[in-house]
């Protein structure tokens, strides 16, 4: 302690550690969730039939429900339990106020319930990482703000001045998910359950891929970096190999990471500039990512014996090893020419599960090794066990990424094969997924050894706290409060960075302001122009009922496995025509891109194939093509499409600038019937199919039936690429 | 096509421009942390996790 610290009175106080067991606990069932939806969704992709036919259990609809369990709730709750603990210990002070705890745990279950009761049933906003429906949109602002005055006024409150390394990623985490929320979610709702973004095609493809990456950056990374900094050291009873390092580590990667969202849109429609942006600072990523990585791993300098024997250490050393793999993967995979082979396949599949089972994963389970003995004031029941568990998780995801990678290159490369003759070598998608097919075994097995080996971990920590001794005393501590003033002998000469840390207001808002800086450059460009067509242009907005069939194609999940964007590469536009404008999407709220191709991509299927062949596709796929891995689609033919509500969802998406006369508005249900009875017809005609002019398959007919017909647009496309450009102003 | 959607977009300029911001910010940063004079102060913060509040009773 300063001598200003010895002269301050000692304050008495305790910890709240039980909403620390409470997350923790939460930590450990949502995993299991998490865990086991993610290795029925593996299944169902290596065997159709694993969907069942039945329409809450279908991938579409589960694959969403997998991430939001594995990101918000297995990831969500592991932050809140490392940050409370952590921050109370770091800060000397108990949490701000007990009340708020309790809201906020409460809260974030009941968020995660609600997700859980919505997504199976299509009621999702079709955006990645950002699925759940407005009223819970709300709910997660409410919550997220009941936790930042939590954490800030716990920092406000605290009685050690100076904020360690691992508070400044909280503060990260806290400002940016919240920024990068509010702004991705406004939204104009349609009805109690469903809603429509602002944003729409090019605009949307850049605000949510923004958003996405930066929920990888601000949720899954800087959090986790934060509880890493905290529990290694702990952990390893060693110092942080270098707080220069940290310093230099946390500010890089903060200004870097937010612009490293348009790497997913490389070779699409979205401008070059934007795209140059992103793959520029994503390569740049390597670095601060790398030094946190060498911050951590030389932590361990002194006490390497301890990471064979400890499982804290173990699991931790290890994530961090993960988390290194993953960080040169995703720069690498950032530069156009690999994205160009490994965009829309399972490389990109690899990536994702090395760095959230790897590193997210490992870090959480090292840290519940570490905070249930803690808690309970016991000793771990079984250091064999966690080796079985490490053991087995490691050759899990080593099969996971392992069977992934080959299944992603192979795929890619196959994809892009053209023979001599400049005609594709494998026409046929389903040909890939012929050869691809084994592999989607082997990765269920690694997901499957991945969850036993959280299994054994659940049962250790079971039976840790059963042999913890019942009736535990809440222990006190005691610290000097924290002097308001800075005398002479403290660090009012010391640098910049270190009276920074001491003033937690400042250092938040220049968090903030690094963020927003990215932001803006990144975003605000696109944001301002309002149309990416010329005033002649042809795009027309969707008619009703291929509104209604749009919506279902949302609400089913199509865009999990289905593209909607041919990239201006030979091999994209040899296969499914010519590259997507971004006035064909400018009606698109929310954008259908997609992310992965596990069928073909769709931009320009409409009028590519009969009505007859979609209805037959959809009952079932395999009886148009063999081979196809997609589930079948009964109710589709049973459910009625819901024809009134098209004149609230024209009426939202006028007030969003669709070109929708008020007449259109009106007359949207009679408009959308009248072609649906034309379709019903249309099948009537060519087959003994009867009655399905208000059936939902029809909706969707019409819908695919629209995508990529737009010849006056295409021809126009044509003939202004053969004319000279014109000079830029 | 192409061509007139980018003439909307003149600002080729703006990856040069984020580019000089960061490594301005990025050179004043490892100017400032890399002083001699600073390593006592690095040394103290990085044993900030491991220096625990004193337990109620305990004598220092």
């Amino acid at each position: 302690m300063s001598k200003t610290e010895l002269h301050q009175p000692m304050e008495t106080f305790a910890y709240d550690d039980e909403i620390v067991k409470q997350f923790s606990l939460a930590t450990i069932i949502w995993g299991g969730v998490a865990f086991l939806v993610g290795i029925i969704c593996a299944l169902q992709l290596a065997d159709w039939h694993l969907n069942f036919g039945l329409s809450w259990l279908t991938f579409g609809r589960l694959r969403p429900l997998h991430t939001n369990a594995a990101i918000f709730a297995f990831g969500g709750n592991a932050i809140f339990a490392g940050i409370y603990y952590s921050t109370q210990r770091l800060c000397k002070a108990r949490l701000f106020n007990d009340t708020l705890s309790k809201i906020h745990f409460w809260g974030w279950q009941l968020i995660i319930v609600s997700a859980a009761l919505t997504l199976p049933f299509g009621i999702t906003q079709g955006k990645e990482y950002a699925e759940l429906e407005w009223p819970i949109d709300i709910a997660i602002t409410l919550i997220w703000v009941v936790f930042a005055i939590n954490f800030f006024g716990t920092l406000w409150r605290r009685r050690e001045k100076h904020m360690y390394v691992a508070l400044w990623f909280y503060i990260a985490t806290i400002v940016t998910v919240a920024v990068l929320h509010i702004v991705n979610s406004v939204e104009v709702p349609v009805s109690w359950y469903q809603s429509y973004p602002v944003y729409a095609g090019v605009q949307d493809a850049l605000v949510q891929w923004w958003y996405g990456h930066n929920a990888v950056a601000f949720f899954l990374t800087t959090p986790f970096l934060g509880l890493m900094y905290f529990f290694i050291p702990k952990a390893a009873n060693r110092p942080v190999y270098s707080y220069r390092l940290s310093i230099v580590h946390f500010w890089s990667l903060v200004f870097i990471y937010i612009w490293a969202g348009p790497h997913h849109l490389l070779y699409t429609a979205l401008p070059e500039w934007a795209q140059t942006l992103g793959m520029v600072f994503s390569v740049m990523l390597w670095a601060p990512s790398w030094g946190g990585m060498i911050n951590g791993l030389l932590t361990l300098r002194g006490s390497w014996d301890k990471v064979r024997t400890e499982p804290v250490l173990k699991f931790m050393a290890t994530s961090l090893t993960f988390y290194g793999m993953a960080t040169f993967e995703g720069p690498l995979l950032s530069i156009k020419s690999v994205s160009a082979l490994g965009h829309y396949t399972d490389w990109i599949i690899a990536h994702v599960h090395g760095g959230t089972l790897g590193w997210n994963g490992f870090l959480t389970f090292g840290m519940l090794y570490y905070l249930v003995p803690a808690l309970y004031k016991t000793e771990l029941y079984s250091k064999r066990l966690a080796n079985i568990h490490f053991w087995t998780s490691t050759i899990g995801i080593l099969l996971y990424i392992i069977s992934m990678w080959t299944s992603g290159i192979t795929q890619g490369l196959m994809l892009r094969a053209i023979d001599s003759t400049g005609k594709l070598v494998y026409p046929d998608f389903v040909e890939t997924i012929v050869r691809i097919a084994p592999l989607y075994w082997i990765r269920a097995f690694g997901g499957t050894l991945f969850l036993a080996g959280f299994l054994v971990m659940c049962y250790n920590l079971y039976k840790t706290w059963q042999l913890a001794p019942k009736n535990q005393k809440q222990d006190l501590y005691q610290a000097p409060a924290l002097s308001k003033a800075i005398p002479a002998d403290d660090n009012n000469s010391g640098p910049w960075h270190r009276r920074l840390e001491g003033l937690m207001p400042a250092f938040s808002i220049l968090v903030l302001l690094g963020i927003v800086l990215g932001s803006a450059i990144e975003i605000l460009p696109t944001l301002i122009v309002h149309t990416y067509a010329p005033a002649n242009s042809k795009v027309a907005p969707y008619t009703p009922l291929e509104l209604a069939g749009r919506d279902l194609y949302i609400n089913e999940g199509c865009y999990n496995c289905h593209s909607q964007m041919i990239r201006t590469l030979p091999e994209d536009v040899l296969r499914y025509g010519k590259a997507s404008l971004p006035e064909e999407s400018m009606y698109d709220h929310p954008f259908q891109w997609g992310s992965k191709r596990t069928g073909p991509d769709l931009a320009r299927v409409g009028g590519k194939y009969p009505d007859l062949w979609h209805y037959r596709h959809m009952l079932d796929p395999r009886s148009v093509t063999p081979n196809s891995i997609m589930p079948v689609y009964p109710w589709l033919f049973d459910d009625k499409t819901d024809f009134a509500i098209l004149t609230k969802k024209f009426s939202v998406m006028q007030s969003l600038g669709v070109p929708y006369t008020d007449d259109e508005v009106r007359t949207a249900p009679e408009t959308a019937r009248a072609q649906a009875m034309q379709i019903a017809q249309g099948l009537s005609a060519d087959s003994p199919i009867k009655g399905l002019e208000d059936k939902k398959i029809i909706a969707i007919i019409a819908y695919l039936q629209r995508l990529g017909k737009n010849p006056e647009l295409l021809n126009a496309a044509e003939k202004s690429e053969a004319q000279p450009a014109p000079e830029v102003q | 096509m192409k061509q007139e959607i980018l003439t909307q977009f003149p600002w080729p300029w703006l990856p040069t421009l984020a580019l000089v911001i960061f490594f301005v910010f990025f050179i004043g940063l490892l100017i400032n942390v890399s002083m001699r004079s600073r390593r006592p102060i690095f040394d103290a913060a990085e044993t900030l996790p491991l220096q625990e509040a004193q337990k109620f009773g305990e004598k220092l």
